[in-house]
């Protein structure tokens, strides 16, 4: 499986330029597609699921052009958009089957809903109307939708938003588990989504590419620019107007902070650890590419 | 095409506009009959009470020379036809609407259908749901023709109500239902294709009632049907006579609902393909 992006652009009726020149080369496994809000994730998304036109460029899956062939790299795509609803009067089991003869499928329907309906953990609710699932029940039957045609290549735009911790843990695994010989691309903000599942990613940032590599080398453009110290609440104001702080936890009268900046921000600070959190806020900060 | 028509059939009837709009086309029908039987006043013209209050004398005159139940037969079509015309607007203005606001188009979109095989889809669901709500309509009306027939000694011919139902009826529900499903997809906007669609309904229920015109086919046929020779209120039940004129328009009909259709494929093609039926408020993050 193989998804070449080739210099895509967007640019947005009334001139909001989405995407600048997007080129990525992507293989088998989880991708990590990081970025804060606005960055373009979404129309990146959308332009591969085959439902935006780009304003430029190409992408190729498997060496077909979704702007030549989109009803072929729609045989092998699943889709999971950030928001989405689903028709509240029909139960899982339906919902499923429309979209299974929806993608073509007529012979082995049943038996690949019930496939779907066991890996995401919803044999229970199959015969319960969509509009009376939970919110985690409603990602996992948006995911069993995506994955009712065995995708080689699954799209998942920010999946756990909005999910508890508990259920974010459980659709994590569930994206680590269905990866296998697929191409899955998770769209995400959340830091923590991308180090726990994914092995390769790219951070997206103002429509460009600030940066493309593993977690670790993530962390790694943070090295020696975390500092943590402990401040008053004098200091704490000073700090915050010169670095950036990841993080602030009230200790008795004053704060220990965690910073990232060039230098150490006083003489007490000490050097700690980088993170990919610290090397993702570092990136998006500088804003340049690395 | 099917499938798709099979699932918008049962999201069409399991909501609630579905049984609001049976229920008040079933008490418009026929609750006035209903009220007759329940206070034992029987049916003094022996005609359906309902097509008496609106047609008057006039459907007297008619009975003079048309048959009993031709008579009932196109009053049948008529009455019900005009108003489920009204009332379809309501199960079919916001099917695209419905897809987009909930979020489900998304998802839709990123599947390998042919965009006329969806919109003829969704298109042959909603004429599934009229029919369901009104075919027990009509055959409560045939079976109320027998039993008044029967209580005035006089004939019905089961032949004379397929022409009416099948010919004037469904075609101009198929047109309607066309028109609507085009106009809400470029309009992007349930309420706002209602609007529209009850002004031109109005037109056209003025035109046949009120201004005794040259019938629905009059915005687009008048150089198709020769002044004096259309279809008014004078000749409307007494179709035999004018057939010609009467298999004219419904051809008309025929033809406008095939090029409306074919008109919503290339307009949701076109949408399709620029990425415009997609998104929730449509965000360009």
């Amino acid at each position: 499986m193989n998804v070449s992006i080739r210099n895509i652009t967007k640019t947005y009726k009334g001139g909001t330029d989405a995407l600048a020149g997007i080129n990525l080369e992507l293989g088998s496994g989880m991708f990590g597609l990081l970025g804060p809000n606005g960055a373009g994730k979404t129309t990146l998304m959308r332009i591969m699921a085959t439902l935006l036109p780009p304003t430029s460029g190409d992408i190729l899956v498997n060496d077909l052009s979704i702007h030549k062939v989109p009803n072929e790299i729609r045989e092998i795509l699943g889709y999971l958009p950030q928001n989405f609803g689903m028709y509240h009067q029909l139960t899982v089991y339906e919902i499923l089957d429309y979209f299974a003869l929806l993608s073509g499928m007529n012979t082995k329907r049943h038996e690949r809903i019930q496939e779907a309906l066991e890996l995401t953990n919803l044999i229970e609710q199959k015969d319960t109307q969509s509009g009376k699932l939970s919110g985690g029940m409603k990602k996992r039957l948006g995911i069993a939708q995506a994955l009712i045609n065995d995708p080689l290549l699954l799209i998942v735009d920010e999946p756990t938003a909005g999910l508890d911790p508990a259920e974010r843990v459980r659709f994590r695994n569930l994206l680590a588990t269905i990866s296998g010989e697929r191409t899955v691309i998770l769209s995400t903000h959340i830091v923590e989504d991308v180090a726990s599942t994914c092995t390769d990613l790219a951070v997206l940032y103002k429509g460009r590419i600030l940066m493309r590599g593993t977690p670790n080398e993530l962390a790694m453009k943070a090295f020696g620019k975390v500092w943590t110290l402990s401040v008053s609440q004098t200091q704490l104001n000073q700090l915050q107007t010169s670095s950036h702080i990841v993080s602030a936890v009230r200790q008795g009268d004053g704060w220990l902070v965690r910073t990232i900046s060039n230098s150490a921000p006083t003489e007490f600070a000490t050097s700690a650890d980088a993170t990919i959190e610290d090397g993702y806020l570092y990136l998006v900060e500088s804003g340049v590419d690395h | 095409m099917w499938s798709i028509a099979r699932y918008e059939f049962t999201i069409q009837r399991r909501s609630l506009a579905f049984w609001l709009v049976a229920i008040i086309l079933a008490v418009f029908m026929y609750g006035e009959v209903l009220q007759d039987i329940s206070n034992e006043a029987g049916l003094a013209s022996g005609l359906n009470p309902f097509l008496v209050s609106v047609y008057g004398t006039e459907a007297q005159e008619t009975m003079n020379v048309t048959s009993f139940s031709i008579f009932q037969a196109w009053g049948i079509s008529d009455v019900l036809g005009l108003m489920s015309a009204l009332l379809l607007g309501i199960l079919s203005a916001f099917v695209w609407q419905r897809d987009r606001r909930l979020g489900v188009m998304d998802m839709l979109s990123a599947r390998p259908f042919q965009s006329w095989h969806y919109v003829l889809g969704k298109y042959m669901g909603v004429i599934f749901s009229w029919a369901a709500i009104v075919t027990p309509l009509v055959i409560i009306g045939i079976v109320w023709t027998y039993v008044e027939a029967g209580r005035y000694g006089l004939t019905v011919a089961l032949a004379d109500f397929p022409m009416p139902l099948i010919g004037w009826m469904l075609l101009s529900l198929a047109y309607s239902t066309a028109f609507i499903m085009m106009v809400s997809l470029i309009v992007r906007n349930g309420v706002g294709t209602l609007l529209i669609y009850f002004i031109y309904w109005g037109y056209c229920v003025m035109d046949v009632r009120m201004l005794r015109g040259a019938s629905t086919a009059k915005l687009f046929s008048y150089w198709l049907i020769r002044s004096g020779y259309s279809i008014t209120l004078d000749n409307f039940y007494i179709v035999q006579s004018r057939f010609s004129e009467l298999l004219l328009n419904r051809l008309l009909y025929l033809l406008l609902t095939i090029l409306l259709v074919c008109l919503t494929v290339w307009v949701f093609n076109r949408f399709r393909k620029q990425g415009t039926l997609i998104g929730i408020g449509g965000n360009a993050d």
